[in-house]
């Protein structure tokens, strides 16, 4: 039985045989549970979790089970307390109030509305709303799209544009190359831009923000969230017009499985994630420490290199990076590390001495991670052509984890399931040998391997599959793990799926795979396969490596990867347009409960935005690389891409750069000419300076599901002109505002000069960001737009909101935990009264979790007559920092009258160098940046600083 | 007999930029077979091509036959319109595909391709003027055994390779190369008849004793002619190996897979 991927203009549920629910013939409640029977045996549940969210369950077979749970992504369903009352249950209606809102479910037909209070928050079309074809097990939903609404999330999409309204999307993960590998309608332009691209993640799950609602929703502004939980092949059309007329509404639905959608309703859209990041894993309480603070030097900068095949590389990479003073915290070995591309292995004649090797490395300040693909390889052969065992191979094989041939529709088959990986091709740089591959007449030799995949939706083989890591992690000292080619990957063998499209590149949808409770199609449950891998993997490190977080670094995830990962966004390339998208898709992922995402910087293949290989042929990947004495010349990343992508990355959860040594010449930053590393350098060591804020917004998901980075609208949402700013800024935290420039300007034929315009959200005023070297400007009134703002190669335009908490460090670090020191600088930005909550844990171990060892300090400002106070008050107090002091800088003051901490007045020293010296409290005026900075030795848990700036 | 690595699976043949033709999957008649076709291959190198782009076509050519009817199609790109379609020479990227089904009466499967260049120049991806040829390999040829064969009392060993095949059949050969030695280089040797047939009525053929390094694995793709036509069995591209790895023994699959497996409809 061959079932076909399908496109986004050939899920077609608006067109055709589809046929609408109808008539309700009975409800039946049995406690928060609503069940609904139609007329031709089906039945649709509705049920709710809390005051403010519902679900809604429909199997279009008949007598379908709604007690058998299914879901890998959700951990919890107790959302909150539950008292309803049953406002009106006749044949017509059924109208549950919850208290934050009424849920109006017309029987006659089916539809569902929801009101906050008398406002109509969403409705389903009138009578064409859940919709299905009798006799297959195809499923959607239509709900209106009232004018002004936007949408957003739905994890991990293409385009330039953070809402996805007009657009028409598919959740269905795939290896999609430079986005130009996956089947698209015909006509479609493939690439970056086009939001239709299948790719590598799928989080079914969209925000609808309504800042100005008007016909039937009028009212005050609102959102809500709808969870589409369902791991096949799903789609979300919102309002695209590609086969049908869709004014005026918007679908999702998918091929397979129920049509079973969670809906949260929300003031502001933190409200939404918090209860979606509550559904799927969020925070310590979270199972099996998923939710877990990462490893603070995940924050750090990182390098990644296909190409990084031996020993020497990494180290001269490692050494350059230290010798060139561009902090860097994580080196990422792709599978140049494995023994003959066998998963969980390392190769000896490479990488001699692994552990040794890597002792060197953690000496030195790195992290390092390797590539594990869920494919082990069934390649008899070693590096050395030999053909020892293959014992982790071995260990899931004979306990009967491996997935057999079966296919749906047939019979048994007792053979396994091949298929194969592409590793792309070694142009003959790479003098190592993978038997029994051998180079064709031109050198070039195709790299990848055939073999096996683990049945991880059975929980048995998932711990298995975490044994195989003991040696990585227990025998080397393998820090973190690139789990890659997730979909999982397939270059092979042909399986086609669909005569019209010929071979998809993954599994066969009609492979039977174990989805955690049954077998079924891949088909059915494919997006999920990941989610089995992540967790088999988190919960082996945890196991191998308890006492220490672990971290996994993702190409692929579906609903609930961020309880075990985070997430790149697979392989881009040096392109203009995919730096454009870069900021809207790691927006987007964040609004879709993944706080740390990141895209390849710099790209990871070739594509427009190189430059040609020294032989003339262009560099974009059109051409094969040109090849001299073993290396590429040419081919990389132009020096303005980069160092426009290395200047955004410096502001995204996820910073890593990381490409494809076997096409380009290189892409590290110390590797160009100037002033490209002095740029980047710039903006790596302002990342490392503002870790500790990346950190506390981190803390912060981990307690509501705000993102790290955020659209303007989750700090700014009663502005209505923040929503026609969300494709190219953003803010770090609440009061970080970014405005990067992602337009090439001096590098074009013409050149144009790099000014754009900056929207500074009304209710706030704005710095210009200084970064203590020059004293305030005037502050910026909010609201307005500023026009025609520069920022040369070293500049990325950056604003600060007034009366900001901002805690920096002291000193730049090459990598964190270089200083066993490095205490705080605590800017306070003039402003209305905040505060900010600080925290603070060890960074690397668990003990934040198991033993409760974390600070958190909640710092606050006000003005008080004629000066500032600045509290800071531990609010859990179970770890203590090895700085004994921090400072205070209070900027844009006069130089104060009195400095008081508690009441005890504290000595002005007069100058920088006093002050570092000084070893109690004291303070000095900085007359040149017009800041008053107060070292605070760290000794109490409740402090409050005065200064008062009076005559 | 060793089995192919893709037996069953659906024919698949990929043109690559770098002038390779890779099958794999079962390329038999009364069966599909999708081409796969990387442009680079016919676009005039300073033209200004679109991938994807329906208004300039390049149509794929096949016979199943010296002599009988040509059928085309355009070639059509299932992932969309780029504009920089990625260099990849394994064929795995950017590639326009067609499908065919082989009639049940087709002798060989013939290819070319042509393209109408901007310049009104028609042209053609055929092999120099001889046209792509492609055997029926999983009806032509069996390899039945493969083996190296080690005395301990001398510092080589012997390969040899036993195959069955249908009468058509004029000769066969082996080439042949040693994993993990690059030094032994790649030979080819013919094999002969040995006058016996197997079960199926098909000719035996073989080649022994040919010396390889004491103990080595051998690895070696099968050419056979018919009608004096050269035509390729490398078992998908994996190649054969001698001595022939041990089999994976998996557990036998369980009994509620094929019960879910069954019951799917």
């Amino acid at each position: 039985m061959s079932i076909p991927f399908v496109t986004v203009r050939n899920f077609t549920p608006n067109y055709g045989d589809w046929t609408p629910l109808g008539a309700i013939t009975s409800v039946n409640q049995t406690g928060n549970v609503f069940t609904l029977a139609l007329a031709g045996g089906c039945t649709l549940q509705i049920s709710f979790l809390s005051a403010s969210c519902f679900r809604v369950r429909f199997n279009p077979t008949s007598g379908a089970d709604y007690s058998v749970e299914t879901s890998s992504a959700v951990v919890t369903r107790a959302l909150g307390s539950v008292n309803l009352t049953i406002i009106q249950n006749t044949p017509q209606a059924l109208i549950i109030d919850t208290g934050a809102m009424q849920v109006h479910i017309d029987l006659q037909p089916y539809r569902i509305r929801v009101f906050r209070g008398s406002q109509l928050i969403s409705a389903d079309e009138p009578t064409y709303n859940l919709v299905y074809i009798p006799g297959q097990r195809v499923i959607a939903n239509f709900k209106t799209r009232p004018d002004g609404a936007l949408y957003c999330g739905f994890g991990e999409k293409a385009g330039a544009q953070l809402a996805k309204n007009l657009f028409t999307m598919t959740q269905f993960n795939y290896d999609n190359f430079l986005y130009t590998n996956a089947p698209l309608p015909p006509g479609n332009q493939a690439g970056p831009l086009n939001p239709s691209e299948a790719l590598y993640c799928s989080v079914p799950f969209l925000i609808e923000i309504n800042r100005s609602p008007g016909g039937d929703f009028a009212g005050p502004a609102y959102c809500y969230g709808l969870f589409f939980d369902n791991p096949a092949q799903s789609y979300f059309n919102m309002g695209s017009n590609d086969y049908s007329i869709m004014d005026g509404k918007y679908y999702f639905g998918a091929l397979f499985g129920d049509l079973d959608y969670y809906f949260f309703l929300g003031d502001q859209v933190v409200d939404v994630l918090g209860q979606y990041t509550t559904l799927t894993g969020r925070g310590p309480n979270a199972p099996d420490y998923s939710g877990l603070m990462p490893p603070k030097y995940v924050f750090g900068y990182h390098q990644g290199g296909y190409g990084y095949y031996d020993r020497n590389i990494l180290e001269g990479v490692a050494n350059a990076y230290r010798n060139s003073q561009i902090p860097c915290d994580g080196l990422h070995i792709d599978v140049d590390f494995q023994d003959n591309y066998r998963t969980f292995t390392h190769s000896e004649i490479k990488f001699p001495n692994p552990k040794d090797m890597m002792d060197s490395l953690h000496a030195q300040g790195f992290k390092c991670s390797t590539n594990i693909t869920p494919l082990l390889t069934s390649n008899v052969f070693d590096e050395n052509g030999q053909q020892p065992p293959y014992t982790q191979m071995q260990a899931i094989l004979q306990m009967g984890g491996l997935i057999y041939d079966t296919r749906a529709g047939q019979g048994p088959n007792p053979n396994l399931f091949v298929g194969a990986v592409s590793y792309g091709s070694n142009p003959g740089t790479n003098p190592y040998h993978y038997p029994p591959l051998v180079p064709n007449q031109y050198g070039v030799t195709p790299l990848g391997a055939s073999g096996y995949y683990p049945d991880l939706g059975r929980a048995a083989v998932r711990a298995v599959w975490g044994q195989q890591y003991a040696h990585l992690v227990n025998d080397i000292g393998m820090d973190m793990i690139w789990q890659d080619m997730t979909c999982p990957a397939l270059a092979g063998p042909p399986e086609v799926a669909d005569p019209q499209w010929g071979p998809v590149k993954t599994f066969p949808l009609d492979l039977m795979v174990d989805n955690g409770v049954t077998y079924v199609p891949d088909a059915v449950c494919h997006n999920e396969y990941v989610l089995f891998l992540l967790r088999g993997t988190w919960d082996g490190l945890n196991t191998l490596r308890p006492g220490v977080r672990n971290f996994i670094i993702a190409r692929g995830g579906y609903a609930g990867m961020q309880r075990y990962a985070a997430l790149w966004t697979g392989d881009s390339g040096s392109s203009w347009d995919f730096l454009s998208i870069n900021l809207p898709e790691v927006l987007n992922l964040g609004l879709s409960g993944v706080p740390i995402t990141g895209c390849d910087i710099g790209g990871f293949g070739n594509d427009s935005g190189c430059v040609p290989y020294a032989n003339g042929a262009p560099g974009d990947g059109g051409s094969p690389p040109y090849v001299v004495n073993g290396e590429i010349q040419g081919g990389v990343c132009d020096y303005e891409l980069l160092t426009r992508w290395m200047q955004l990355g410096s502001f995204l959860p996820w910073y890593r750069n990381h490409y494809n040594g076997y096409t380009k010449q290189f892409q590290e930053p110390y590797r160009y000419g100037e002033p490209v590393p002095t740029h980047c350098r710039k903006y790596v060591e302002l990342r490392y300076r503002m870790l500790q804020i990346y950190y506390d917004a981190m803390y912060e998901w981990t307690q509501t599901g705000m993102p790290i980075a955020r659209a303007l609208f989750l700090n700014d949402p009663a502005d209505p002109q923040v929503y026609n700013h969300l494709n190219d800024q953003f803010f770090v935290g609440k009061d970080i505002l970014v405005a990067p420039i992602l337009f090439q300007a001096e590098s074009l034929p013409n050149p144009i000069q790099p000014v754009r315009t900056i929207y500074l959200p009304a209710g706030s005023n704005w710095y210009a960001f200084k970064d203590n070297q020059a004293p305030l400007d005037s502050p910026i009134t909010g609201g307005q737009t500023l026009q025609g703002v520069f920022a040369g190669l070293d500049e990325v335009p950056i604003y600060i909101r007034a009366g900001a908490i901002l805690p920096m460090r002291s000193m730049v670090e090459q990598y964190v935990g270089q200083l066993a020191r490095n205490p705080l600088d605590i800017a306070i930005y003039p402003g209305p009264d905040d505060d900010y909550t600080l925290y603070q844990d060890d960074g690397i171990t668990t003990q934040a979790v198991t033993q409760n060892a974390y600070r958190t300090t909640r710092i606050s400002h006000r003005a008080v007559p004629d000066g500032t106070s600045v509290q800071l008050q531990r609010l859990h107090n179970a770890y203590t920092p090895p700085e004994p002091f921090y400072y205070l800088r209070l900027l844009a003051t006069a130089q104060p009258s009195t400095v008081t901490i508690g009441s005890a007045p504290v000595s002005n020293v007069g100058s920088a160098a006093a002050l570092a010296t000084a070893t109690s409290d004291a303070y000095f005026w900085d007359n040149t940046l017009q800041a008053t900075v107060i070292k605070v030795f760290d000794t109490a848990a409740d402090v409050t600083i005065t200064a008062l700036f009076g005559s | 007999m060793i089995e192919r690595t893709h037996a069953g699976k659906p024919a698949l043949i990929t043109f690559t930029s770098d002038f390779h033709e890779l099958v794999i999957g079962d390329l038999r008649p009364d069966n599909p077979v999708t081409l796969r076709y990387d442009p680079k291959r016919i676009i005039p190198q300073d033209e200004n091509y679109l991938f994807g782009d329906s208004k300039r076509p390049i149509i794929a050519h096949v016979q199943f036959g010296k002599g009988k009817p040509e059928s085309s199609q355009v070639l059509i790109s299932q992932i969309g319109i780029i504009e920089n379609p990625v260099n990849d020479p394994t064929g795995h990227r950017s590639v326009l595909t067609a499908r065919f089904d082989i009639p049940a009466d087709a002798e060989e499967l013939i290819v070319w391709f042509s393209y109408l260049a901007q310049s009104g120049e028609m042209h053609y991806d055929s092999d120099e003027g001889a046209n792509f040829r492609f055997g029926f390999a999983s009806d032509d040829i069996t390899v039945l055994d493969a083996t190296v064969v080690s005395d301990p009392q001398t510092p080589y060993s012997g390969f040899a390779v036993t195959v069955a095949a249908n009468d058509k059949i004029e000769a066969i050969s082996v080439r042949y190369r040693v994993v993990g030695d690059p030094t032994f280089g790649k030979n080819e040797k013919p094999l002969q008849k040995t006058g016996q047939h197997d079960d199926e009525g098909r000719s035996i053929w073989e080649v022994a004793g040919l010396t390889v390094p004491y103990r080595a694995t051998v690895r070696f793709k099968i050419y056979y002619w018919i009608g004096g036509q050269r035509y390729k069995d490398d078992d998908s591209g994996h190649y054969y190996l001698a001595p022939q790895p041990e089999p994976v023994k998996a557990p036998p699959p369980p009994p509620e897979l094929a019960r879910a497996a069954k019951a799917w409809k």
